[in-house]
């Protein structure tokens, strides 16, 4: 099943998001939460606190920084999930998938 | 003056935005509301209906090498093509390109982006409502405003953004960001956004009162100021207004 939330900004849709993946996973679904705001937040409605959230490191922003020598051929999926996402409640995985809070080139 | 209100979606930069563009109007400002984001908010704040006009695509033509370019001055994009708002106020946006992105929209998008950066300062005070979030500030957007108004609710999420937003101030030289705390209605609120506030590296340097009147327009789409103009926070926003003149002034 993928659910996908949007809308106006402030009218609740992380919050919202951040329910649905507690109530699905409390079921026993396995829940991946993705985070697709570049100024993300969805760590706060899932319950990882504010310090944690704010300092999980986007997927783009760790496949930008991996030193060219250690990237492989391109990971799957789970590979990717595995590798930068963050342990939430009730089993979930949350993955900020990109960030923008410093300048980049370009 | 020019000046461009950031912050998280909801917090209230629009309705700030455009009812600060409505009281410097009325003050004796010439003003140029620009709205920089995709999701419509300015236009109805000012009392503009809103509308999915592509205002500049006869503005810029597409150069070799360059892009869209403007093929007059700002200004005189701005005298042509700018929509008329109550008060005398000129306004223009960005605009939402669909999925596939057609030449008029380029050619719109291009001119509004070269009008942000390159208008002329003299005699214009330009208000620009930047889209939600950070990703337009990141891009230099904000660049030719040299007061960013970093709206912030009383919740986490938003002073989050807030100390996102606040490397900017670092990023860009002579750019100042002030921080606006809106909707406070008790003081725990006000001392929360104030830490958040000092985390982000931002002046608490005014504060506006959560007011039903605001709510009221918001759900009807109009302008706060034509509801009623004696508002709390719209008395407020002229206090704000004056502060703003006279810094810029001094």
């Amino acid at each position: 099943m993928k659910v996908a939330v949007s809308g106006k900004g402030g009218s609740g849709k992380t919050t919202i998001a951040g329910i649905v993946a507690r109530v699905l996973a409390q079921q026993g679904r396995k829940v991946l939460a993705v985070d697709a705001d570049t100024n993300p937040n969805l760590g706060i409605s899932l319950g990882l606190g504010v310090d944690t959230t704010f300092g999980l490191i986007a997927a783009r922003q760790a496949l930008d920084e991996t030193p060219p020598e250690e990237r492989q051929h391109a990971s799957t999926m789970e590979e990717l999930i595995e590798r930068f996402g963050a342990e939430g409640p009730d089993g979930i995985r949350l993955v900020q998938v990109s960030k923008v809070d410093h300048p980049s080139p370009g | 003056m020019r000046i461009a209100f950031v912050g998280k979606g909801g917090a209230g930069k629009s309705a700030l935005a455009g009812t600060l563009c409505r009281v410097l109007a009325r003050r004796g400002h010439r003003v140029l509301a620009l709205d920089a984001d995709s999701v419509p908010g300015l236009a109805l704040s000012i009392g503009i209906a809103t509308s999915d006009d592509w205002m500049l695509s006869t503005a810029a033509e597409r150069e070799e090498g360059k892009g869209w370019v403007l093929r007059i001055s700002p200004e005189e994009a701005v005298e042509r093509f700018a929509r008329r708002g109550p008060d005398g106020i000129r306004f223009l946006q960005f605009g939402k390109p669909t999925a596939t992105v057609t030449r008029e929209q380029q050619s719109s998008m291009g001119a509004f982006l070269q009008i942000m950066t390159d208008l002329g300062g003299d005699g214009w005070t330009v208000v620009t409502d930047l889209a939600a979030g950070t990703r337009q500030s990141y891009m230099g957007w904000a660049g030719a405003a040299e007061r960013m108004l970093t709206v912030v609710e009383p919740s986490a999420k938003a002073i989050m953004t807030a100390r996102r937003l606040g490397r900017v101030g670092e990023m860009i030289p002579g750019v100042r960001l002030l921080g606006i705390a809106n909707k406070v209605t008790a003081p725990l609120e006000r001392r929360t956004i104030t830490e958040g506030l000092k985390k982000a590296g931002i002046p608490l340097w005014a504060e506006i009162p959560n007011d039903p009147v605001f709510a009221a327009a918001a759900r009807v789409g109009r302008a706060p100021y034509d509801l009623d103009p004696q508002a709390p926070a719209i008395r407020k926003l002229v206090e704000i207004a004056d502060r703003l003149t006279a810094e810029a002034h001094a």
